[in-house]
């Protein structure tokens, strides 16, 4: 293949032909790879494995859905029809589910996101930023193991270092607050919020680097007060990453048990049975794989659902700032 | 001046706070991994902050809890299978998904954009809610309690992810760059390893890192599609907590091991590890 008198433009982009120069154009194997495009080369080998670990996992679940999946040697599957979804309207622990996770999301978002825009504005360009952020950033490394394991020992009531420092300070002293029904569930938004707020700070600080200085100063001159100043320069420019850290940050919050199933397991008396420990237990505890198949559809569902208007919203938010 | 003065102490003091918050707990772990079993326990008499300190920091340091996991448990087993789960996914998960990141970031395909949701929206699933197709799949496979199986596990959340993040990279890079390599007769394989790669090493090393520390904290996958004989070191910890007795001083030792090379790791891409962690938020 001559390169050498065509023009650059329309030639520069090698054909699909090329992907081995070395092969003679008449081998069967150059005569293969001629017959699709480039890129379907580069693309089939992940396309294929996505496809089968998560498309086809993906309709088997909307199949088991209706069969009643049975583990017994020799024993096959069984036809129940809408059943399982029948169960799951009527099952109360569903619905006692989606409010516990409800109301952990959103307890987990209003104090990370609250926290964390008033610490990246507190760290924003003082002395040290750099060492702070990078003792902070620690527990976001730490395996969720780890972080249950740790939190069981720091709040136990005995010798846990935290239920020591409550006493001390006369906050609360009857046993741990995860052995609480009424507190066990702010105890897993502590944890949360321990782990990841850090990771808020982080994206605020660099959407707080984007504010031009000049900007904030000139409106300092003109005599505006801190709190203008903030609505009206910082909050337009923060709005982007404002934003990503709560989607993050929701998505994540939803989908995420491996504190929970540490620490509380879905108790005490059902405190934190939210509805993914509720769809743990039905399939890997009962074995209603049928029933977990169910639930796990109306979660994934509702995840997506999400994670569509999330990106809607995002590209929104892109485009307005292209036009601005 | 005073007022500014105190203004500076009462953000010095909230900051102060914060770290105070972040860090003491990673402190009492580092802390109880040195002591012996019975030191664990020790806490002072309530209000004795001076005897706090003493706890935290200058109590009779040893190295019992280590000795524990290394010579006599089967830690070191766990560590292994840890090891080969990661290191196997990312080796499956980074080649392919940085084929496909050059293809989706450089080629005109047919619904490119669905495509590439397809590929987001794998990653966000939730992992409890894949896991129990992934579970009767496997069982019918026959790889239920397998490496291969926990292997494949992690290559759903990290093909995808690695597929993003380096999408990402390539886009940075100006195709004018391959044009040029392609007027000097260099095949698009040639001018991806001799142009592209290079500028994108960076970008694929924090994705190799990113990628390893999911598999290495991951919990859920292991507990149920793993066990039996490659357990991973997050499920030996989670079993030195039994219903009879919890072995404080080996968890927190163990779990200290455990967090040390990933902490180092995120340290080393502190940059993109805030990118890699906000994966699909970025782009539509």
């Amino acid at each position: 293949m001559s390169l050498k008198n065509a023009s650059p433009i329309s030639m520069t982009v090698p054909g699909p032909a090329d992907f081995s120069s070395a092969a003679p154009p008449s081998s069967l194997y150059q005569k293969l790879v001629d017959k699709f495009p480039w890129y379907v080369w580069w693309l089939s080998p992940a396309v294929i494995i996505l496809a089968v670990i998560t498309l086809f996992p993906f309709f088997w679940m909307i199949y088991i859905s209706f069969m009643k999946v049975q583990f017994a040697p020799g024993a096959s599957d069984v036809f129940v029809g809408w059943s399982n979804w029948g169960k799951m309207f009527l099952d109360p622990s569903v619905y006692t589910g989606w409010w516990l996770l409800f109301k952990y999301v959103a307890t987990c978002m209003v104090l990370q996101m609250g926290l964390g825009l008033g610490i990246a504005l507190l760290l924003n360009d003082i002395k040290g930023e750099g060492l702070i952020v990078t003792v902070i950033m620690i527990p976001m490394m730490v395996a969720p193991v780890v972080v249950g394991h740790l939190f069981n020992l720091l709040l136990n009531s005995s010798y846990g270092l935290y239920a020591w420092i409550f006493k001390t300070l006369g906050i609360y002293s009857s046993g741990s607050l995860l052995s609480n029904p009424s507190t066990a569930l702010w105890a897993l938004v502590g944890m949360d919020t321990w782990e990841w707020t850090p990771l808020i700070v982080l994206i605020l600080l660099a959407g707080l680097k984007s504010v031009p200085r000049d900007t904030i100063e000139a409106a300092h001159v003109d005599g505006s007060s801190p709190w203008q100043v903030f609505i009206n320069v910082t909050l337009p420019y923060l709005r982007p990453s404002l934003l990503i850290a709560f989607l993050l940050r929701f998505m994540d919050c939803m989908r995420f048990i491996d504190n929970n199933l540490i620490t509380t397991r879905g108790g005490p008396a059902d405190a934190t049975n939210t509805l993914p420990i509720y769809l743990y237990f039905k399939s890997f505890r009962e074995f209603n794989i049928g029933m977990g198949a169910v639930i796990g559809f109306t979660l994934l569902v509702a995840i997506i659902v999400c994670a569509l208007l999330a990106s809607n919203i995002l590209l929104k938010e892109q485009k307005g700032e292209n036009h601005a | 001046m005073h007022s500014s003065r105190l203004k500076q102490v009462r953000k010095g003091l909230v900051i102060g706070l914060f770290v105070l918050w972040t860090v003491v707990p990673i402190i009492f772990m580092i802390s109880s991994s040195f002591k012996g079993t019975g030191d664990i326990f020790t806490l002072p008499a309530i209000g004795d902050w001076w005897g706090l300190m003493k706890f935290l920091f200058f109590f009779s340091a040893s190295l019992t809890q280590f000795k524990e996991i290394f010579l006599h448990g089967p830690f070191l087993a766990h560590l292994l299978h840890s090891f080969v789960a990661t290191a196997l996914s990312v080796i499956i998960s980074v080649p392919v998904g940085l084929a496909a990141a050059y293809a989706l970031s450089r080629a005109r395909i047919p619904g490119k954009k669905h495509l590439y949701f397809w590929v987001i929206s794998t990653r966000m699933a939730p992992p409890i809610a894949v896991m129990v197709p992934l579970y009767v799949m496997w069982q019918t496979f026959g790889i239920l309690h397998s490496m291969v199986g926990l292997v494949l596990a992690y290559v759903t959340f990290n093909l995808p992810f690695s597929i993003w993040l380096m999408r990402g990279f390539i886009d940075a890079i100006p195709s004018e760059l391959e044009e040029a390599a392609y007027v000097d007769g260099k095949s698009r394989i040639g001018a991806f390893i001799d142009v592209v790669f290079p500028l994108i090493r960076p970008g694929v090393g924090a994705t190799v890192i990113l990628c390893s520390m999911f598999a290495w904290n991951d919990y859920l996958f292991a507990l149920i599609l793993g066990g039996g004989r490659t357990k991973t070191l997050p499920i030996g910890i989670g079993e030195l907590a039994s219903a009879t007795s919890i072995l404080w001083g080996q968890i927190m030792a163990g779990g200290l091991v455990m967090i040390i090379p990933m902490v180092v790791l995120g340290l080393i891409i502190r940059k993109s590890l805030v990118t890699g962690l906000t994966m699909g938020a970025m782009r539509g």
